[in-house]
């Protein structure tokens, strides 16, 4: 996967900006706050539809602009697209796959990146959600049906949630709750055999990365679901779990009003020699174990979709050892 | 074994021109100024 060609209008601080970038090793370079990584963030967004730096469309607009666009030519295995995003102050967005109007979905599917930006060490250090949208997000490039599986199960995880509530002062009767918990165990069971799969794929990359970045350690990539799955578990089995989860956590649901099992609940460990670096971890590791992930993140891409992504390293001063260090 | 950005097409951002040549090697490089982007031959 190549881009032949980038164009912002009104992205950020680009009035208007277009980039022809090399097959190869691309490098920005400018002083702070003068655009490197806007551009860099336009491509995520150009990937997946929405920005990982901004909560709402609006803030990708240029000051005093209407409305923003990027366009992007990507060259793949399976041919060229030209894709456009693109979003305006009042909330209409734009998403389009060679003038078509399509899905983030078709976007994720069409054209993967691997990013890695400062903020990305909260992957390590940071809440569960940082690490199930980590997964979920590259296992969504590698298939649409996971994807709409995801939105699936956060549809029913909402209805059933939304019952629970109704009934905070007394137990809602098991007719009303059963349909609830076999839809959420058969979407979550999918979910959860998935990002098994996913994360036992890539350990052993993120490991080969880390043990050569860091000078000989092991890390170890560990999900962590809240059913106690297995990696042996076939879906069935994963969709029993869930379902028995789901009954032995009865009294606690109706007590807080919120569904307190599923892939929603999940986790992966990253695991260094024994320790879980999520919490003992230092900064210079965690940074590290991101790293390693990405690599591992860009093999599985090429493994699954026979092409290449596009990587983009938004490392700053210290981009040009890790680049000459990180393996895959 | 190979470098990560070997073989596949790779962006990476350097805080100044300094860092952009040690970095370089066969490099596309790109000059980035208040929200505009240059194509250069060698860092400036």
């Amino acid at each position: 996967m190549n881009i032949e060609r980038l164009s912002l209008r009104d992205f950020r601080n680009y009035r208007a900006a277009e980039v022809c970038p090399g097959r190869g090793l691309n490098v920005l370079y400018g002083g702070n706050a003068e655009g490197k990584t806007n551009l860099l963030e336009s491509l995520i967004v150009a990937s997946s539809g929405r920005s990982t730096r901004a909560a709402h469309d609006r803030e990708l607009i240029r000051w005093g602009a209407d409305a923003y666009r990027v366009y992007v030519e990507v060259a793949g295995h399976t041919g060229a697209a030209t894709i456009e995003v693109g979003a305006d102050g009042a909330g209409g967005k734009v998403t389009r796959i060679n003038g078509a109007d399509k899905k983030a979905a078709d976007l994720l599917a069409l054209f993967s990146v691997v990013s890695f930006f400062p903020d990305d060490v909260y992957v390590v250090k940071g809440p569960p959600s940082l690490r199930r949208r980590m997964i979920d997000l590259t296992l969504s490039r590698t298939s649409r049906s996971y994807h709409y599986r995801l939105i699936e199960y956060y549809r029913i995880l909402a209805q059933r949630n939304s019952l629970l509530r109704q009934w905070t002062d007394r137990r809602p009767p098991e007719r009303l709750l059963a349909p609830w918990d076999e839809q959420l165990a058969r979407a979550g069971a999918f979910i959860v055999r998935r990002r098994l799969e996913a994360l036992g794929a890539m350990s052993d990359e993120a490991g080969r990365a880390y043990s050569r970045l860091s000078g000989g350690e092991a890390l170890e990539l560990r999900y962590e679901p809240s059913v106690g799955a297995e990696a042996a578990d076939d879906e069935e089995r994963i969709g029993e779990r869930i379902l028995a989860a789901l009954r032995g956590a009865r009294d606690e649901e109706m007590r807080r009003g919120v569904t307190t099992v599923g892939p929603h609940r999940d986790d992966v460990a990253f695991m260094i020699g024994g320790a879980d670096a999520r919490v003992f971890g230092s900064q210079g590791q965690q940074r590290t174990i991101v790293l390693a992930v990405k690599a591992a993140e860009v093999q599985f891409l090429e493994s699954r979709t026979g092409d290449s992504p596009v990587l983009i390293l938004a490392t700053y001063s210290r981009s040009s050892t890790i680049v000459a260090r990180i393996p895959l | 074994m190979r470098e990560m950005t070997a073989g596949i097409q790779s962006f990476i951002t350097c805080a100044g021109a300094n860092e952009a040549a040690a970095v370089s090697g066969n490099a596309v490089l790109f000059k980035v100024k208040g929200g505009e982007v240059a194509r250069v031959d060698a860092p400036q």
